[in-house]
């Protein structure tokens, strides 16, 4: 019986250019940190070797730094791993692997799967066909040498490929670097190891997608994941356990406000949230609102923004419409009320930069009006 | 409805009025008040305003309205109606007990003092001033409608209650539209906020622009560091190829390949250098061959030509030889020729020097005759030359005796005249003695001995001495005897002198000499001129010519030739032209006999030599010929040559046979095989090198580069575009929206200023209408006539004519009356002269306009010109007739 920790994309140096300020800079150090994270767990639970099916690194030019650091990361797993090159850390010529041999920094324990042989491990009880990717694309299926290489004998025969399965994967997955839906089948395999989605994904009995470990966008399906594999032996079906060792909820919802009391339920719908420091939150609004209510939404959502992780606010689904009381409130008389007038008929017109810079319009004068009365 | 009617005024010891006045029958509509200047008009009006709105205890006031010098206490009196109800105001000012006020309503209501003060300001809505003098802001509604004189073309601002009134009358809104105070502070902070991200011209403020500047850098930094990774992918990729492409070098053994074939050409190259060898050696045996062939040839050649040239030889010899004989006999006979012409030149000359002897002979007889005539010429010219100059000498010399001159002469004979006439004078005063001397006595007279008789005239004092009687001193005459005696003797010593100078006895004489001189300066000037007839140069040069003459005659004598008479010219000149000729020919003869002589001569000399050199060379060429047929006889020469001809051709087969041998080889095939395979060979090797250069090149740069992770830092850079990018969005939608709240808040706001002045401008039309057709008025947000619009410009109030400005500011009051009148608050619009400056059309329609709105409101018209405001259709009070006493009664 092995235990085999099978994991993927961990796409490390990875920028999140959508993220200001201190948060991009947490969520690119998380995924070493998460790293970090596998080779414990990976200790713990007596794993005996670990499988990375591709996309280590983000790019094959990511710094000497972030390679050295990448390798000190695996420091807490003492027993094999296998480091496989996917699409963005393709074998190439020139490539973070021929980089990283280069620099001797890879640890002893460490394999780069850089050629298509097979790598025996674990006293020759092991025997892992690996399907390295020598080009950012790959238009055969490299994964079909699996089917002639020669048995290990009672060895287990794990394969471990990075691309696309065939006729399986969502629509939005990479077309490119096909692999077969049954290799594990004609191949033989006891499992086949697979990266490139970045979700949790079973194909069949022997074929996972382990997903990368730590999220990093909105639309993944079940990330933060990796897979504990027991195979008893040779031709034994599998035992997949997927065990969550991702720090961040990438969490994208739709909330419309209508009123006190929308603003009131968006409150407690946040403050409900577990961990918020680990939220990563995109929240959408539509709605409507008077001035000082979309004031008061503002001071909720500024609460909020400190609270969590991550708070990015789309609220261009938000109608302003000030009320007769915002225009008491403001003490709009005379021309100021025509000119609030203006602004909500600018609001309905067909220039949608007109409409969102006379909404900003109408908040800025509320607010000069109510400073005014203070 | 409650109209103000204004209908009387009383004024006493009220400044110019001292005494009482009263204007009475004012009209309910339109009233002119006219009067001269200084009749009081405007004290009237200053009376209306004090009784309505000054105080009766104000000490300004009182001492405002007093009569100058007097401390009487000044009052007015004012009936007025409101609507039905009438009433009468009374004002005396003075602090004194007498001062006060007092208003009775028609119903008999009475308000006295300051209570009267309080009903006065509620009835025509104004207030009295606090202290002093009332303003014209205190005066309400009414001041602003009450024109003082000269004040009318000002521009036209109602004060801050007439503000109001007009205000509240037209819309009750009207502070709300503005916004009051806090519409103006919002405006001030959105201004401040749009100033705060924009320009004056709409652009963005540095801070921010450079944050817009910021991004740009950044995005081309961004864009420098992807085309950066995007060149090192490519290098990556080019390593693979290059990887490739080695790899294809081991695995297909290009090169090795390539040296076998190479090799195998060579080994080709060196069998057909030995075939080419063979031939070239062929080649070298023949040309040697032919070469001893080439030698033995001209060998026999030589000795044939030898052969033939001493036969040729011989033969020449022996002609030339034959030509050589018979010119000997021909030489004699050209020297006898030649000895012959000589002699017949040698005549020939001698004839010819004794005719050129005869022919100077001849000359020369002719030119010693022209001397000869030439020479007797001058003989005679030379003769009378001589003569004349003989003759000429003679004259000077008889001149230079003569020594009178006819100046002397003149002189002389002046002399002689006094002479005589002092002589005349002498002997009038002389004493005449008659003596006979009769003794033997010696009488003497101053020693001069008389004897005989005789008389005498005794001048001067004399002595008579008688010998042996003693003396008798006689003096005669008269005292200036001796005066004359004395002139008498200067004149003869001076008629002495000049004789003696002249050399001439006495002046008979001396004219005679005058006369010998004039004749021989005379006979002088004629021989001078026979001189020059002849002898032009002087006689000297005609000596000169003349000996010279005479040696040149002399010349040809000396030779001695003239003993035989001379030839004749002519034909001792033919004699000489035929001797010349005759030289000619023979000269010719000798020159043609020379040269055949010479001829001859040289032709021989010239055979002779030839002879002697070929005699020499044909010994010579013989001997040579002997000595080479001993060596090799003619027969032995002439069968070696055959031989060597033999060998030749054998040598030439072999050449043939193996020059085929190697041109069967193919040899140039050969060679370029070889070239090709070593110039392939030489290109994979320098390929392969070229490609692990490059291989190691991009190994090294592109480790280099890979360490600085070109990825992540075009991912860091994306991180700051993005931020930067998303921070100018926000501003441009900040600066956007500052912008449009600005904009629409102070559009707004103009609308509002518009909505406020419209009941104005509106009221205010019809009048411009009739004033001056096509203008609009423009009234500013504080109800003040700023201006017109015309022919859509916009003209300020104070760019137009005094008059123009004048007549608007009128009809602007009259739009203020009508819209109070319609709001119901009572008003009477005065004008004191304010149409001053108005032309006569103008007037005619202002007084229209007047009548009109006086239906509106009473209208009370002060002027100075009666006569152009008599036919206003209103109401006409002539203030002279109307104030009797009224002026000048101080």
């Amino acid at each position: 019986m092995l235990k085999i920790l099978h994991t993927a994309d961990w796409q490390i140096g990875r920028r999140f250019a959508s993220f200001h300020g201190d948060a991009a800079a947490l969520l690119r150090n998380q995924r070493l940190e998460t790293v970090q994270a596998i080779a414990k767990l990976a200790t713990e639970r007596g794993i005996d070797a670990v499988l990375v099916a591709g996309d280590v690194f983000e790019d094959n030019q990511v710094s000497d730094e972030t390679l050295r650091r990448t390798m000190n990361a695996l420091q807490g797993f003492e027993g094999p791993w296998v480091l496989l090159p996917g699409n963005h850390d393709a074998a190439l010529s020139e490539s973070a692997w021929t980089r990283l041999e280069a620099l001797r920094a890879v640890p002893a324990n460490v394999r780069l799967a850089l050629q298509a042989t097979p790598i025996t491990l674990c006293e020759g009880r092991l025997q892992v066909l690996p399907a390295p990717l020598c080009a950012r694309q790959e238009v055969m299926d490299v994964t079909e040498w699996f089917d002639g290489a020669p048995g290990g004998g009672a060895a287990l025969r794990v394969g471990l490929a990075h691309g696309s399965v065939t006729e399986t994967l969502p629509d939005q997955a990479d077309a490119h670097n096909p692999i077969a839906k049954d290799r594990a089948a004609s191949a033989g395999l006891d499992y086949l190891a697979l990266g490139d989605w970045h979700g949790t994904l079973q194909v069949d009995a022997r074929t996972w997608y382990a997903g990368t470990p730590e999220p990093d966008r909105f639309r993944s399906k079940e990330p933060g994941n990796v897979l504990i594999v027991t195979i008893a032996e040779h031709g034994a079906e599998p035992v997949v356990e997927p065990v969550r060792v991702g720090r961040y909820r990438w969490l994208r919802e739709e909330k419309p406000v209508f009123e006190a009391e929308g603003i009131t339920a968006l409150d407690g719908w946040l403050n409900s949230l577990d961990e918020p420091d680990s939220v990563i939150l995109r929240l959408s609004l539509s709605g409507e609102l008077n001035l000082g209510l979309r004031e008061e939404l503002e001071t909720v959502l500024e609460t909020h923004r400190a609270r969590l992780h991550y708070l990015d606010v789309d609220d261009t689904g938000i109608a302003l419409q000030p009320s007769e009381d915002d225009l008491a409130d403001m003490r709009a008389k005379g021309f100021v009320r025509e000119a609030v007038l203006s602004l909500q008929e600018i609001q309905q017109g067909d220039d949608e930069g007109m409409r969102e810079a006379a909404t900003r319009a109408l908040r800025i004068l509320y607010r000069e009006q109510k400073a005014l009365r203070a | 409805m409650n109209r103000l009617w204004i209908r009387s005024l009383e004024v006493e010891t009220f400044r110019q009025y001292r005494k009482p006045v009263l204007v009475n029958g004012i009209g309910r509509d339109l009233t002119v008040l006219a009067g001269e200047n200084e009749i009081g008009k405007s004290t009237l009006l200053a009376a209306l305003e004090a009784a309505f709105f000054e105080r009766w205890k104000s000490a300004p006031s009182i001492e405002s309205f007093r009569p100058y010098e007097s401390e009487a206490s000044p009052r007015v009196a004012v009936s007025f109606s409101l609507g039905e109800t009438e009433y009468r105001l009374e004002k005396i000012f003075s602090q004194r007990a007498e001062g006060g006020m007092s208003l009775v309503c028609g119903d008999g209501q009475r308000w006295e003092g300051e209570r009267a003060e309080k009903q006065l300001e509620e009835l025509l809505d104004f207030e009295h001033s606090p202290k002093g003098r009332s303003k014209p802001e205190h005066h309400g509604v009414t001041g602003t409608l009450w024109i003082h004189q000269g004040d009318a073309w000002k521009p036209v601002q109602p004060n801050a209650r007439s503000q109001t009134a007009l205000g509240q009358m037209f819309d009750a809104e009207m502070t709300d539209l503005l916004g009051g105070e806090h519409g103006e502070a919002l405006r001030r902070r959105v201004q401040a906020l749009r100033d705060g991200y924009l320009t004056k011209t709409g652009k963005l403020r540095k801070e921010y622009q450079d944050q817009v500047d910021e991004l740009e850098a950044c995005r081309n930094e961004r864009a420098g560091a992807q085309r950066r990774l995007a060149e090192f992918e490519q290098q990556v990729d080019q390593l693979s190829r290059l990887r490739r492409s080695l790899r294809e070098f081991t695995k297909k053994a290009l090169i090795e390949r390539a040296r076998e074939k190479h090799q195998a050409a060579r080994a080709r190259k060196s069998e057909v250098q030995a075939l080419e060898r063979r031939a070239e050696q062929a080649r070298e045996a023949l040309r040697s061959a032919e070469a001893e062939l080439k030698l033995g040839r001209r060998e026999l050649a030589e000795r044939q030509e030898l052969v033939e040239g001493v036969e040729s030889g011989r033969k020449e010899l022996q002609g030339l030889r034959e030509q050589l004989a018979p010119l000997d006999g021909e030489i004699a006979e050209r020297e006898k020729t030649l000895r012959e012409a000589e002699e017949a030149l040698k005549a020939a000359r001698g004839e010819q020097e004794t005719a050129r002897k005869e022919t100077q002979r001849a000359h020369r007889a002719v030119r010693a005759r022209e001397i000869s005539e030439k020479l007797s010429a001058l003989e005679d010219r030379h003769a009378r030359a001589r003569a004349a100059a003989e003759s000429r000498a003679k004259a000077r010399e008889a001149l230079g005796k003569i020594r009178v001159e006819p100046e002397g002469l003149v002189e002389l004979e002046s002399l002689e005249r006094d002479l005589r006439v002092e002589r005349e004078r002498l002997k009038a005063v002389a004493t005449e003695l008659a003596y006979e001397i009769t003794g033997s006595r010696r009488v003497s007279l101053d020693g001069e001995r008389l004897q005989g008789e005789g008389n005498l005239s005794v001048t001067g004092e004399s002595r008579l001495e008688i010998d042996g009687a003693g003396s008798i001193r006689i003096r005669a005459g008269q005292a200036n005897t001796g005066e004359i005696e004395a002139s008498l003797r200067s004149l003869e010593a001076r008629r002495t002198e000049l004789l003696e100078r002249m050399a001439a006895p006495d002046a008979a004489t001396a004219r005679q000499l005058l006369e010998r001189r004039r004749s021989a300066e005379r006979e002088l000037d004629h021989q001078d001129e026979r001189l020059a007839t002849y002898a032009p140069g002087g006689l000297e040069e005609l000596e000169a010519q003349l000996s010279e003459t005479r040696a040149e005659l002399k010349a040809p004598e000396a030779d001695g030739v003239n003993r035989d008479p001379p030839p004749d010219m002519q034909a001792a000149e033919e004699a000489l032209s035929s001797a010349e000729e005759s030289v000619a020919a023979r000269l010719q003869q000798q020159e043609a006999s020379a040269g055949a002589f010479q001829d001859v001569r040289e032709r021989s000399s010239k055979l002779r030599a030839r002879v002697g050199v070929l005699d020499e060379k044909q010994q010579e060429r013989e001997a040579q010929l002997a000595q080479a047929r001993d060596a090799e006889p003619d027969r032995e020469l002439a069968r070696r040559v055959a031989e060597l001809e033999r060998e030749v051709d054998e040598k030439k087969k072999s050449l043939a046979t193996a020059s085929g041998a190697h041109e069967a080889s193919a040899p140039a095939e050969v060679a370029a095989e070889v070239e090709r395979t070593e110039k392939a060979l030489q290109e994979l090797k320098a390929e392969k090198e070229r490609l692990e250069r490059e291989q190691h090149g991009l190994e090294r740069e592109l480790r280099a580069a890979g360490r600085d992770g070109l990825a992540e830092t075009v991912g860091d850079l994306d991180v700051k575009y993005r931020h930067l990018e998303a921070e100018v969005a926000q501003i441009r939608a900040r600066a956007h929206a500052v912008d449009l709240l600005h904009v629409t808040l102070e559009a707004a706001r103009a609308d509002a200023d518009e909505a406020i002045v419209r009941p104005v401008v509106e009221r205010m039309q019809p009048y411009i209408r009739q004033l001056l057709p096509g203008a609009r008025p423009v009234v500013s947000p504080e109800l003040g006539l700023t201006g017109i619009l015309r022919d859509g410009r916009k003209e300020g109030f104070e760019s137009l004519s005094i008059g123009t400005r004048e007549q608007l500011a009128v009809l602007m009051r009259l739009a203020y009356a009508d819209l109070l009148t319609e709001a119901g608050v009572p008003v009477a619009v005065i004008l004191d002269d304010a149409l001053a400056a108005s032309d006569d059309q103008r007037r005619e329609r202002m007084k229209q306009i007047l009548f009109q709105a006086a239906k509106k409101f009473q209208v009370i018209v002060f002027t100075c010109h009666a006569g152009a405001y008599r036919d206003t259709g209103g109401q006409f009070i002539d203030l002279e007739t109307s104030l009797p006493g009224s002026t000048g009664n101080a």
